[in-house]
């Protein structure tokens, strides 16, 4: 009966997420007819040369980038979620994407570049000074709440370097740098994306593969000791998965918030269960839907502008959050 | 017969009586002689006798009067019963600058000796000001947003030069009882209405004439510009600046950019967005409405300069523009250019650079000076 239930909920996720899908690809800001849609996707197209380019060159990926970059962070949520034993945690919690933010923020004040190229270089080098220091301080901090907050402080640090920087700065750069803090999932073109696509897809492999310790950590770190798990290599294999998937999506898309923190909790109240071995893929499905969703709103429905990203994930996001705090004591993986 | 002639006199006395026992803000009227503003929208001038009031128009609400400035010469005594309105000296001889812009105007006023302070002098590019701020002639008072009130104070500043932005003062500067002139000409729609704000500087600075002829030789220079670019046969199409972030900051149609260049004989994609900001626009509607333009012109400030690679690197669908299969592509490098400093001045020459690209075969020999091929 439950595994009847799982399949059932598994496949009306994946039509939600195919939906969805298709959706980014069918609906833009320039109407194309359904049938031209199709006809290129088939490659039969002979129509508006526009048109082709608008399909597969801008709408295609920029859905792929969402499906990647929203399942990337929402399992980064869960785990760090699991890790710190805090249903708060997300994966801007440690700081990695205030380190991806301060890279940027270096390159495009500082340094006065405007390449994308440098954007993404210097975003995934922030990202991972920062992931070094966390796994360095994890190798010589034992708890993990004292680990939460070194992790706060550092990104407290980035965000104070990126006010002065941004103090100092002119107005068009810190326009330029503000625009980029909006987030955008159309940033990554179709040459791009398989390098986003292979580290994202390998980090959510890795995530796949650490459900078990997940699960263990679940009972607590000495029943997690006692069912064999090495609690050190683990902590630092998920720091690592996490700030791998953190480091990729905000490296290519921006900082995204909300989602990382708020799906979990989203696949928490669809699923009834914190096992991870059902968790971690319907956070994964909730997480693209979430992402792909958050994508289509950002069209204003109606007119000719776009709403930032970061504008519309909070939107989407927020009352979750609210609920999940308002009904803390009814949901069961509270207690 | 008499009886109508008397129904109609008697008001029209008591209207001449009271018109005698008029107030004296309304005498100042009759004496008063408005100064013909040709293009700017953005201030009025009349010239009384013993004052010239100055008023600015708030740009983001056309209806209000954001400042009224009354200038009176300082080696006339202070007249009793003036309007309402910021007094100021004139000529005003010791001015802090807030941007290089503003800078660059007063370069060709030939004031430059009367500036004192000036903020963020790393985007100065003018030699004499940047020896005067290396040399401590001219103090860096820091950040326009928020500049050292103490070295202001300490200066003894007469006026400040600020740019006005939408729902925001001037800080603690404001609160100093120093002048502030507001000069909001980037609002203005027109490039000769840009210009015609030195005319604006000129009465502050006692330089009046000098201002007036710098304005009338660039208006002449610019309209011959745009009378030759009339000759044009056909106008080609062109697309404006690059996509940031999700979106693409379209200049309206209606903008003083937008302006340049059906002036220089180009069919500006964007030309019946209204307004004077810029549109924000998806990436894909502009793909879709300028795929097959036939020019594509941006500005950028980087140290390096830029090339085709460089533009398909940074988002690959750039490379499906006609302009750039066509590489038809021209950019402006404003770091290593003098645009922002000649926009304000000398539109006529950034007009002979749009010229150029669109109707090479109109000026013949010409070397641009801002806008430059792509580099492939």
């Amino acid at each position: 009966m439950n595994r009847r239930k799982n399949i059932t909920l598994y496949c009306a996720a994946g039509a939600f997420l195919l939906a969805l899908f298709l959706s980014n690809i069918f609906f833009g800001s320039v109407k194309i007819p359904l049938r031209d849609i199709l006809a290129i996707l088939s490659g039969n197209f002979e129509g508006r040369e526009s048109w082709r380019h608008i399909v597969l060159e801008t709408r295609l990926p920029q859905a792929v980038t969402a499906l990647l970059a929203g399942s990337s962070l929402a399992v980064s949520g869960l785990m760090l979620q699991t890790l710190f034993k805090n249903p708060l945690a997300g994966p801007s919690i440690l700081g990695i994407s205030d380190g991806a933010n301060l890279g940027v923020a270096v390159s495009m004040i500082y340094f006065a570049t405007t390449s994308y190229i440098t954007t993404i270089a210097t975003a995934f080098a922030g990202a991972a000074v920062v992931l070094a220091l966390i796994l360095w301080f994890s190798s010589k901090l034992k708890n993990n709440v004292m680990l939460l907050i070194v992790g706060i402080m550092m990104g407290y640090l980035a965000s104070s370097v990126i006010s002065i920087l941004n103090f100092k700065a002119s107005s068009d750069k810190v326009h330029q740098y503000v625009l980029w803090g909006m987030g955008d999932f159309g940033n990554v073109s179709i040459e791009k994306l398989p390098y986003f696509a292979i580290i994202a897809i390998a980090g959510l492999i890795a995530a796949v593969l650490l459900i078990k310790p997940l699960n263990a950590l679940l009972l607590g770190e000495s029943y997690a000791s006692n069912l064999g798990v090495n609690i050190k290599r683990s902590r630092l294999m998920i720091l690592g998965c996490t700030g791998l998937l953190t480091a990729t999506a905000t490296a290519f898309c921006g900082p995204i918030s909300f989602i990382g923190l708020a799906v979990p909790h989203i696949a928490r109240l669809v699923l009834g269960s914190s096992n991870h071995q059902q968790l971690l893929p319907v956070t994964l499905i909730t997480g693209s839907c979430i992402a792909l969703l958050c994508n289509m709103l950002t069209l204003l429905p109606g007119s000719n502008g776009v709403l930032p990203l970061s504008a519309i994930t909070p939107i989407v996001c927020a009352p979750v959050i609210i609920y999940v705090i308002l009904n803390r004591k009814n949901i069961q993986y509270f207690n | 017969m008499t009886r109508i002639s008397l129904k109609v006199l008697v008001p029209l006395m008591a209207l001449t009586i009271c018109s005698c026992a008029s107030s004296p803000s309304q005498e100042d009227a009759a004496t008063s002689q408005p100064d013909s503003v040709l293009y700017a929208r953005g201030f009025q001038i009349r010239h009384f006798d013993e004052y010239t009031a100055v008023s600015l128009r708030d740009p983001w609400d056309t209806l209000k009067v954001r400042q009224t400035y009354i200038l009176v010469e300082k080696d006339r005594p202070l007249p009793e019963n003036l309007p309402e309105g910021i007094v100021v000296r004139t000529p005003v001889e010791r001015a802090i600058v807030y941007t290089s812009v503003h800078c660059a105007v007063l370069e060709q006023l030939a004031c430059s000796g009367k500036i004192i302070g000036v903020c963020e002098s790393e985007y100065i590019s003018s030699p004499e000001i940047l020896s005067g701020v290396a040399s401590g002639s001219i103090a860096d008072i820091g950040l326009s947003t928020a500049p050292d009130v103490e070295k202001i104070i300490d200066l003894g500043a007469e006026m400040i030069i600020a740019s006005p932005f939408q729902n925001s003062g001037y800080g603690a500067a404001e609160k100093l009882g120093i002048p502030i002139l507001e000069a909001a000409d980037y609002m203005e729609n027109h490039p000769l209405g840009r210009t015609e704000w030195c005319r604006l500087f000129g009465l502050f600075f006692g330089k009046r004439a000098e201002a007036d002829s710098i304005f009338h030789s660039t208006m002449n220079s610019y309209l011959e510009l745009k009378r030759l670019s009339c000759e044009a046969a056909e106008k080609p199409s062109v697309l404006l600046e690059l996509k940031y972030g999700s979106a693409w900051l379209v200049p309206s149609g209606e903008s003083y950019i937008g302006t340049f260049h059906r002036d220089a004989g180009g069919d500006y994609i964007f030309k019946d967005i209204t307004g004077s900001d810029n549109a924000v626009i998806p990436f894909e509607k502009v793909f879709d409405v300028a795929s097959d333009a036939d020019f594509w012109l941006f500005k950028y400030a980087s140290r390096s300069n830029i090339t085709y690679k460089d533009l398909e690197k940074e988002y690959q669908p750039y490379s499906n523009f006609r302009a750039f299969k066509e590489k038809k592509i021209y950019v402006c490098n404003t770091m290593h250019t003098s645009y922002y400093d000649d926009l304000t001045i000398h539109p006529d020459r950034i007009l002979e650079d749009f010229i150029f690209i669109y109707h090479p075969e109109l000026l013949p020999g010409y070397s641009p000076k801002y806008y430059f091929p792509l580099q492939q």
